[in-house]
């Protein structure tokens, strides 16, 4: 039984549509992160399960309950903000507790959970402060306690770490990961940041211009991306993405017949996208002159960024320091890591050798 | 603090315009203190800077003697009932207009800002018109509601600043924590809006307790008179009795002395907090 259910969700602001039919069945225990570019509908997603947007077309459930048209109030959920929106005017300790209190839980109990909740988060030692007398990390941990308090059937958070510097929020990142496995509710967390999804995530939900894309298991939609633009979402460095004709069993790249790559098996002739990760790609003994024209080093991989021909390609090595922009090296390719895509409708394109990852 | 303030020099240049800004005007304050408690003698004769002799007799002929106790109730009811009715509505039309999608709103925060341009007397004499049609003239509730001409777009105005300044996620925030729409906005944004709620209150009291031009044209009768129109009608009697006149405006600005005492804290916080987020 899922905890927690769309149905053809979906939102229009006058004549507008937001979200189109976004539908989701979510279980206990799961973590679902909605993920996709600004202006996608993640947040009015989110925030129509949370009751603080009207839903305009499909059905919501959370545990046996119908609550399409309840109050917040009424859902039994919690929601951690991006800006974390403490109440200013209470100190940390009626923060957490203010939820607790709307709803009629005794004092004494309340104590209790509040600092239950303080000890897990580490933020004992700042109940008594008012929020603008701590950091922002230091509000985050408040903001996610003050939803943990509640105890609710379903955790909402919207971007909760788009505030921190990078290094808090990895760290972040891995609490409100250990946070929700202990707990075991279901939680749906939005974010852009591809990194938070595939790291976070039990299933991400890939969603643009309303609509969802592709619904998976994070190396589920890095090794099988649906369209072409889930493709490039997922993964970092981005996919190289280049359009390409299949002939003979060749991936041809270019005017010239050498310019090509064996195709993975199966694959029908004719025009398609073609994509290929950076990581996918190596720097082999034979194989395409591949133009360098930048160097990144990342420590323990290098990026190179060049191109074969007129393509402009990201090739990604282990540390390489004998790499300069300026040389040119041969690169080539797996043909099982090719990703093959409709050039018309940009919709993944079947073959046998599927882009899988490599052991068996 | 730029630097130039933290030089003696321009240190004691600086607390020496406070402190002459703060003479000039709190002369004429303590001028009428002082002369509402000097005898009549002195006052009229010798009037030295700092009374000889002090005596409360104004007081006394003024309270047991005079309409004035009559018409300090009067004011105090048409100011009371003023500031109530302002924060009531401002509060409601102003986070109306913030937080709901309402047609022309733009149009009613200019409208009401328009009208607080006007002088009140070209506003007093139609209104009075208004007032004798419906059979309210001379009455309190007149005045209560004239004043209301100058004290909502003030309110609304004030307070829209203030509720717009305010994220919508706190109120989302206590929605989710378990509160109503209502709730939330009497447990989070009211609370939130102390200093802005202060101020305009103090505004209102301020323009309702002071207002002359109204009440002279709302009110005939001696019974419903206020006190600043009582104090002028009591210049222009036959003798001209000084000292009631001080003990008389003494009393008018010591309610107002009071609050500013008492919530200058807020006040304060208040005017910042709608210039800089308003
Ligand atoms: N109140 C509104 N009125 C009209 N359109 C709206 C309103 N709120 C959101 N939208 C539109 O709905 C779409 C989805 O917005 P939403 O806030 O869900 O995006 P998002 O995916 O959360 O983006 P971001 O990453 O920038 O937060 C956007 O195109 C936005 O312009
Ligand atoms: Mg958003």
């Amino acid at each position: 039984m899922a905890e927690v259910s769309l149905r053809k969700l979906r939102k229009t602001y006058g004549g507008v549509v937001a979200v189109e039919g976004v539908s989701l069945d979510i279980a206990r225990g799961e973590l679902i992160v909605l993920l996709g570019p600004s202006g996608c509908g993640k947040s009015t997603t989110l925030r129509m399960v949370a009751g603080l947007e009207s839903i305009s077309g499909g059905e919501l459930f959370i545990g046996e309950r119908n609550v399409t048209q309840l109050e917040p109030k009424d859902r039994d959920i919690a929601m951690v903000f991006q800006n974390y929106a403490l109440y200013p005017h209470k100190t940390i300790r009626a923060n957490l507790g203010f939820g607790l209190k709307m709803r009629g839980i005794d004092a004494a109990e309340t104590v209790r959970r509040v600092d239950e909740v303080a000890e897990m988060l580490a933020i004992t030692h700042l109940l008594d402060r008012k929020p603008r007398q701590l950091s922002g990390g230091q509000m985050q941990r408040v903001a996610l306690g003050r939803a943990l308090v509640r105890n609710p059937a379903v955790f909402l958070l919207d971007e909760p770490l788009s505030n921190l510097d990078a290094k808090l929020r990895v760290r972040m990142r891995e609490e409100i990961a250990l946070l929700q496995k202990r707990i075991g509710k279901a939680m749906i967390y939005v974010t852009h940041d591809q990194t938070e999804a595939m790291t976070l995530a039990d299933r991400i939900v890939i969603m643009r211009d309303g609509h969802v894309q592709q619904i998976g298991a994070p190396l589920e939609v890095y090794d099988r991306p649906q369209n072409v633009f889930v493709a490039g979402f997922i993964g970092s460095p981005e996919m190289n993405l280049f359009p390409a004709e299949i002939a003979n069993g060749r991936l041809r790249m270019g005017p010239s017949a050498e310019m090509s790559l064996p195709a993975p098996a199966g694959a029908p002739d004719g025009p398609v996208t073609a994509g290929l990760r950076p990581e996918a790609m190596h720097v082999a003994p034979q194989g395409l002159p591949f133009a360098v024209r930048a160097v990144e080093q990342l420590g323990s991989q290098t990026l190179l960024i060049g191109s074969i021909g007129d393509l402009s390609l990201r090739v990604m090595e282990g540390r390489r320091d004998d790499i300069r922009a300026g040389d040119t090296v041969a690169v080539s390719a797996d043909p099982s890591a090719i990703h093959l895509f409709d050039r018309e409708t940009e919709q993944r394109l079947a073959t046998t050798a599927s882009a899988a990852p490599a052991h068996a | 603090m730029t630097p130039a303030i933290r030089r003696p020099a321009a240190r004691v240049g600086l607390y020496f315009a406070a402190f002459a800004i703060a003479l000039y005007s709190a002369f004429p304050i303590y001028w009428m203190v002082s002369s509402s408690l000097r005898p009549t003698q002195e006052l009229l004769l010798n009037p030295s800077l700092i009374p000889s002799e002090l005596t409360l007799q104004y007081y006394y002929s003024l309270l047991a003697q005079t309409d004035y106790p009559r018409q300090f109730l009067n004011s105090l009811i048409v100011a009371v009932a003023t500031v109530a009715l302002t924060m009531v509505l401002s509060v409601m039309i102003a986070y109306g207009v913030t937080r709901q999608r309402i047609r022309g709103k733009k149009a009613i925060i200019a409208g009401m800002l328009y009208a607080y341009m006007f002088p009140p007397l070209l506003l007093a004499i139609p209104l009075y018109a208004m007032f004798t049609k419906v059979g309210l003239n001379d009455t309190l509730f007149s005045l209560v509601i004239s004043h209301l001409t100058m004290t909502m777009p003030l309110g609304v105005w004030f307070l829209w600043g203030f509720f717009k300044a305010m994220p919508f996620e706190l109120e989302e925030a206590a929605m989710v924590d378990g509160c109503t729409r209502l709730g939330a906005f009497l447990r989070v944004v009211l609370p939130l809006s102390v200093p802005g709620l202060v101020t305009v209150a103090i505004f209102a009291f301020l323009l309702s307790w002071t207002d002359y031009t109204f009440a002279l044209v709302m009110i005939g009768s001696d019974v419903n008179k206020t006190v600043p129109l009582g104090l002028a009608s009591m210049i222009g009697a036959f003798d001209l009795r000084w000292g009631d006149v001080m003990a008389g405006s003494t009393l008018i600005a010591l309610p107002l002395f009071i609050a500013f005492i008492l919530l200058s804290r807020y006040f304060v916080q208040g005017l910042t907090a709608g210039a800089v987020k308003g």
